[in-house]
């Protein structure tokens, strides 16, 4: 009898995934409203105030327009332009939203259940779709590079000038930040000791110390990178509006563009959740959670709110920095990926590596006390003597002027002339 | 020894019937380790293929559901409303590919850092190889990553002198 | 039987088997998935030959590297699968595809090859066919030898082999003291080869700066600074631009 069912760890990772596809289709709709509305109140205007239950006057505060939208694009023609490449037209939004939405199985969403004695289940059951998974870091790293296969592949099947050039923007960002991305993760790794994501979250709350402080130029590099991961202004060059309409998905309209939209949306919740995993201590929070596995349910639930509130707030800023920066040039993100974030975050590893190694011969020398202290105090040191010399290395502001050169294939020269010229223009001023 | 040659080459030329033999087998205790990935792997499998049959499945729906009416200028290449000029498939900067080719030395360089970050604080890792005695201090491990990393810097560090990530 | 709700339970991808009788658990799913993925690869594989599209082939590829990726994970390699995922699909297969858009212009997109050259890979291939087949077959057993010792492997002893510790070889057991073999001058030597690499990204570089100039460019370096001279050619079309340049057109007009 039992034989026909599927077992119950399978059942188990059947309700996950049900109940993961289901809350993360629902929680990108919803968020398309947060961010208009905070559009909105940034912009001081009013925002998506109007539908609610239809053929009623009961408005809700517009809560029913992500519904309305959702049934709208449905009911958009699915309409396929002659001049693309079919199969790789119609392949791309389908990778993306797979890869986007698969990543999350080795994304734990809270801590554990207390102890339920079902047979077959090993007890505590995890909030973690793939338990087992031992590379989870990494199977979120290569799904998210998949990603990038699809917004090229998209842009370069629609046969078209806008698209192809953001589907090669958005490839060479994507592909350019995630170097910084995995730098500030593989700080994290060495200091927990592990490539699962609840290992990382449980080994921040047993010290009570966050990575964030721990690691601060880690931090600063993953937040920023993890932006443009995101493509989220001030990273969005894949589809700025003003230069190349919708980017890579120009020639999408209807339910693929709704893949699109949504896979994006879904990068930056995954963007979040990797923030407050790694970074913010996941689900802990001093004096509120426990950090043990042998939990009640009121501490389950707990659990599962703090690290809830945390993404929310992630996501929140997220979308404050949306509605208040200007975007990049493409030479500027490309500087700021190369010649900032990854130095600065080669140093962070290399300031961790150190740390964590000679942490020992400290904690014996002076006491774990302040061998602690020392090993939060050195990361911050480094971080601002970082920051002091990419500043000086790399200046924020840069000249987009043309070099003048007399040969023009000669730009070297034409860069030291120009060089000339300025200094001896301020001499004679 | 022939014979038994040939019985073994019989059994194996194909997979085929190995898996048939296989495919009614039930998973039995002696077949822990398989087992054992299969617990941590199916639950992945079954996420990506549900994931797959979520976007496969809205764009079928949509495609059901939606009108479809055709016309010459919807078919046309986007381009601000104008009439498209020019081929799409046009030559572009190597620079992008530049961008490429350094992701990927770094990608290959952090695959490799990430074993060492883990076996670095794990208890089965480096403490556990000093304490048994397989190399004889933490120090020499860590020189030997810190000389893994400063290579690919050195590298780095010539490829900024030259300009590599120079985009202007 | 009763089927009816556990077909509803276990959703329509168990349907099928359960169609035909067979009890999910007396199924080996290891082989079935095995065989899934096995096919997969190769179909995928085959595509990439008969393509006449290089994006296409390169679609076909990542599908082929990825079914492959999960043969991995089948056997339980899951850093090395989780690698292949990263490096060939999420990697090379962004650098072959930039590489050929690079140089797509229309005649090379579509690769119609000739007779000659389609009998000529044939013939390359099947001969590395029956090579592989040969190594294939001349394999002992297939069957698995006591892989119920073996723990599930992790992330950690492939670090430290990585560091010239090997906890897995031979020698870990016996060491008196001695230290086992591993992998680290491997190693070291990968970060040259990466170093080599960045080396030759430098060279390309270098390459790329004899370039057309872009029209700004050229219409800049016809704003030709000649000291103390007071003609300067300025292309009509295009007004002066703020900064130095300027700055001389207006203090030479004078």
């Amino acid at each position: 009898m039992s034989d026909f069912l599927p077992s119950p760890l399978t059942l188990a990772a059947l309700v996950k995934i049900g109940l993961l596809v289901g809350g993360l289709m629902t929680a990108a709709a919803y968020l398309v409203l947060l961010e208009r509305w905070i559009a909105a109140w940034v912009q001081d205007r009013r925002g998506p105030n109007r539908v609610g239950i239809p053929f009623t006057k009961i408005s809700l505060f517009g809560l029913g327009q992500p519904l309305a939208d959702g049934l709208k694009i449905i009911l958009k023609e699915d309409f396929t332009p002659k001049h693309v490449d079919k199969i790789l037209y119609n392949a791309a939004p389908l990778v993306i939203l797979a890869a986007s939405l698969a990543i999350f199985a080795a994304i734990p969403f809270g801590s554990v259940l207390p102890p339920l004695n079902i047979p077959g289940l090993p007890d505590p059951v995890p909030f973690l779709v793939a338990p087992g998974l031992d590379v989870g870091v990494l199977w979120v790293f290569a799904l998210s590079s998949i990603a990038v296969y699809g917004v090229l592949l998209g842009g370069w099947a629609s046969n078209n000038k806008y698209g192809f050039l953001g589907g090669l923007r958005s490839s060479a960002q994507l592909v350019a930040y995630e170097i910084p991305l995995g730098l500030g993760l593989l700080g994290v790794v060495l200091a927990a000791g592990s490539l699962k994501l609840d290992a990382i979250m449980n080994a921040q709350a047993e010290s009570g110390v966050w990575y964030c402080m721990a690691q601060p130029l880690g931090f600063l590099v993953f937040f920023v990178a993890s932006f443009a991961e995101a493509a989220r202004l001030p990273f969005d060059l894949p589809e700025a509006e003003q230069e190349l309409v919708g980017g890579y998905h120009t020639e999408y309209s209807g339910i693929r563009l709704l893949l699109f939209l949504v896979s994006e949306f879904l990068h930056m919740i995954t963007a979040a959740f990797l923030i407050v995993i790694m970074f913010l201590g996941g689900w802990h929070f001093w004096g509120i959670t426990g950090s043990s596995q042998q939990i009640t349910w009121l501490e389950a639930l707990l659990r599962f709110g703090i690290l809830s509130a945390k993404i929310l707030a992630v996501i929140v800023f997220f979308m404050l920095v949306r509605w208040s920066w200007p975007r990049f040039r493409f030479d500027q993100l490309m500087n700021l990926a190369w010649k900032v974030m990854l130095p600065l975050g080669l140093a962070n590893l290399v300031t961790v590596a150190a740390v964590e190694e000679f942490r020992p011969q400290f904690t014996e020398a002076l006491g774990a006390t302040t061998a602690g202290w020392l090993a939060i105090a050195v990361p911050w040191v480094v971080f601002f003597v970082g920051w002091i010399l990419a500043g000086i290395l790399t200046p924020s502001g840069t000249d987009n002027r043309p070099i003048r050169a007399h040969d023009p294939l000669d730009i070297e020269r034409g860069i030291r002339e120009h060089d000339l010229a300025e200094t001896e223009l301020a001499g004679t001023r | 020894m022939a014979a038994s040659r040939r019985e073994v080459l019989s059994l194996r030329l194909f997979f085929v019937t190995d898996f048939v033999t296989n495919f009614t087998k039930s998973v039995s205790a002696a077949d822990f380790h398989w087992k054992r990935s299969m617990e941590a792997i199916l639950p992945v499998l079954l996420f990506v293929a549900i994931a797959a049959a979520v976007s496969v499945g809205l764009v079928f729906a949509a495609g059901l559901i939606g009108p479809n009416r055709a016309s010459a200028v919807k078919e046309m290449p986007y381009e601000s409303g104008m009439d498209p000029v020019h081929d799409t498939r046009r030559r572009f900067d190597v620079r992008f590919h530049l961008v490429a080719i350094t992701f990927l030395v770094f990608d290959v360089e952090l695959l490799f850092l990430y074993p060492w970050a883990v076996a670095s604080r794990s208890p089965a890792g480096i403490d556990a190889a000093v304490s048994e005695g397989l190399v004889s201090c933490r120090g020499l491990v860590f020189a030997g990553a810190l000389l893994f990393i400063s290579l690919v810097v050195v590298g780095f560090a010539y490829d900024w002198r030259k300009g590599v990530f120079r985009w202007r | 039987m009763g089927n009816e709700s556990m077909i509803s339970l276990s959703g329509m991808v168990m349907a099928p088997v359960l169609a035909a009788g067979l009890p999910l658990a007396a199924i080996n799913w290891h082989s079935v998935l095995f065989l899934l993925f096995a096919s997969l690869a190769s179909i995928f594989a085959v595509g990439v030959v008969l393509a006449d599209n290089v994006v296409r082939m390169a679609l076909y590829l990542v599908f082929s590297l990825a079914a492959t990726a999960g043969l991995f994970f089948l056997a339980g390699a899951e850093f090395i699968g989780a690698m292949q995922l990263m490096i060939y699909v999420g990697g090379t297969l962004v650098l072959l595809v930039f590489g050929v858009m690079l140089t797509a212009q229309a005649p090379f997109v579509s690769i119609k090859p000739s007779a000659a050259d389609r009998a000529l890979a044939g013939l390359a291939g099947s001969s590395l066919l029956v090579v592989l087949l040969a190594a294939a077959l001349s394999v002992d057993s297939w069957q698995r030898p006591g892989l119920s010792e073996v723990t599930a492997p992790t992330a950690t002893p492939l670090g430290m082999a990585l560091l010239g510790m090997r906890v897995d070889g031979p020698a870990a057991g016996a060491a008196t003291g001695a230290v086992a073999n591993g992998y680290l001058l491997p190693f070291e030597i990968v970060s040259i080869h990466l170093l080599v690499v960045l080396v030759g990204a430098a060279y390309l570089a270098r390459a790329k700066r004899r370039r057309t100039p872009r029209p700004i460019d050229a219409a800049a370096s016809a704003v030709s600074v000649v000291e103390g001279s007071t003609r300067v050619e300025l292309p009509a079309a295009l007004p002066p631009r703020s900064g130095s340049a300027s700055a001389l057109v207006s203090g030479g007009s004078k």
